[in-house]
């Protein structure tokens, strides 16, 4: 698990781009790791998935950092006849598996190299309703 | 968002590694372009258990047979004369670009290679160091790079591309996520065409750390690697040292600063191909632990 605010971090940890695409900053707390997903004897040969969890400043800056995110890392997803994600959730498939995004306030998760789809909804499931507990347990 | 286009993600990387055709197909190619023989540039790894002693002090006489199978399996001229002659012109203006830190090129490639192009007939005084600033380079006539196989702190690989960053005459603004730009350093009019060869020094590489090498990350390879096309030499360099990372960690162990520079000289610059799969590598020699 590790703890990071900068993009340059989260760059060496797993690369995401050359650019700061989740408006990462000073004012963020993002936490990632990787998760091996399915029967515990599988898990050792698997590949597992990554895992982000970050939460901005406020909801508007983690709805922002989204926008900015999804035009840049999932562009034909966006746009044009095949655009199939919109809104604050969505799980698609692109080149090194299921990848999946979910807004949550100012609470932001996301998931990479998901082996299927089932398994990138249910992770975001789980983590959207940690981030709603936190946020709850503070106010 | 008209940058947009220039902006690097995983999906790129992931792409380059899946296979040309992924790359074709996305770009709407058609049956023909598919069908087409896919291009390849040559590698050549040069390998001698004995070239370092077990104080890593260099042995000449075996960097010389080593510097020799170099040249004509590069070049496929039957000798080194004949082969430097197939790429500089005796009356060229010839520019040295060693590396002189971190990891610097051995003193014994560098004189070897001079005193290989004047056994060729380029007079000594056309031989020069070219390293250090663009002025050097605008000098020359042609260029041959020297660097030394290394990871960076500043630009994740500092290897072939890296070579350059001098010429440029600014080279901090190709440090960090910007080292994605080294590749038009190699498009400068002062630099663009003169390159007829690159031979990495990878006696004994350092894979990772800086800004002073640290020794456990220095380790004994014995190799050199040359090659015309600068970015496919810079792809299976930096082969050689995640594999090195990998093997040192037992899992992957990413660069940082992601080495940008070695897919954008190739999609961006147009320098030459960064795709393992395009690169024919041709090996000779020791073989232990080749990495690649």
């Amino acid at each position: 698990m590790t703890f990071l605010r900068s993009h340059l971090v989260l760059n060496s940890v797993y690369f995401l781009s050359s650019e700061n695409l989740l408006d990462l900053g000073p004012d963020c707390e993002v936490a990632t790791t990787n998760y091996g997903q399915g029967p515990a004897k599988a898990i050792g040969n698997a590949k597992p998935a990554r895992l982000m969890l970050a939460r901005y400043a406020n909801e508007a800056a983690a709805a922002k950092a989204l926008h900015h995110f999804r035009r840049i890392y999932l562009p034909e997803k966006l746009n044009g006849p095949k655009a199939s994600l919109i809104g604050d959730n969505g799980v698609v498939a692109i080149e090194d598996g299921w990848m999946g995004f979910a807004r949550s306030g100012r609470g932001l998760a996301l998931v990479f190299e998901s082996p299927d789809e089932a398994s990138a909804r249910l992770l975001l499931n789980d983590f959207t309703r940690i981030l709603a507990k936190r946020e709850a347990s503070r106010e | 968002m008209s940058d947009d286009k220039h902006v690097i993600t995983r999906r790129d990387f992931v792409r380059g590694t899946v296979g040309a055709t992924l790359g074709v197909a996305a770009m709407g190619g058609t049956l023909e372009a598919l069908a087409a023989p896919v291009p390849t540039s040559h590698v050549v790894l040069v390998r001698e258990q004995w070239v370092l002693d077990g104080q890593h002090a260099v042995n000449s006489g075996i960097l010389k047979i080593m510097l020799r199978n170099l040249l004509t399996k590069v070049t496929g001229k039957p000798d080194p004369i004949s082969a430097w002659l197939s790429l500089v012109k005796t009356d060229d203006v010839i520019g040295l670009v060693a590396t002189d830190h971190l990891n610097k090129t051995h003193p014994e490639l560098i004189e070897l290679v001079q005193a290989s192009l004047m056994e060729s007939g380029v007079p000594k005084s056309n031989i020069r160091d070219a390293q250090g600033g663009p002025e050097k380079a605008r000098a020359c006539t042609a260029l041959i790079a020297l660097p030394a196989l290394k990871a960076h702190w500043l630009t994740g690989i500092g290897t072939v591309l890296k070579n350059y960053i001098t010429l440029s005459g600014n080279p901090s603004s190709y440090h960090g996520a910007n080292n994605a730009n080294l590749g038009e350093i190699w498009n400068m009019p002062h630099v663009k065409g003169k390159t007829k060869l690159v031979v990495v020094d990878a006696l004994r590489p350092l894979c990772d750390k800086g800004p002073q090498p640290d020794p456990r990350y220095l380790w004994d390879y014995k190799g050199l690697i040359a090659g015309r096309d600068p970015v496919a030499v810079e792809a299976v360099c930096l082969k050689v040292i995640l594999q090195k990372r990998q093997a040192l960690r037992g899992e992957p162990w990413t660069l940082s600063p992601p080495p940008l520079c070695v897919e954008m000289a190739d999609k961006k610059y147009g320098l030459g191909t960064s795709r393992m799969e395009q690169i024919q590598l041709d090996r000779t020699g020791w073989n232990v632990d080749a990495l690649v």
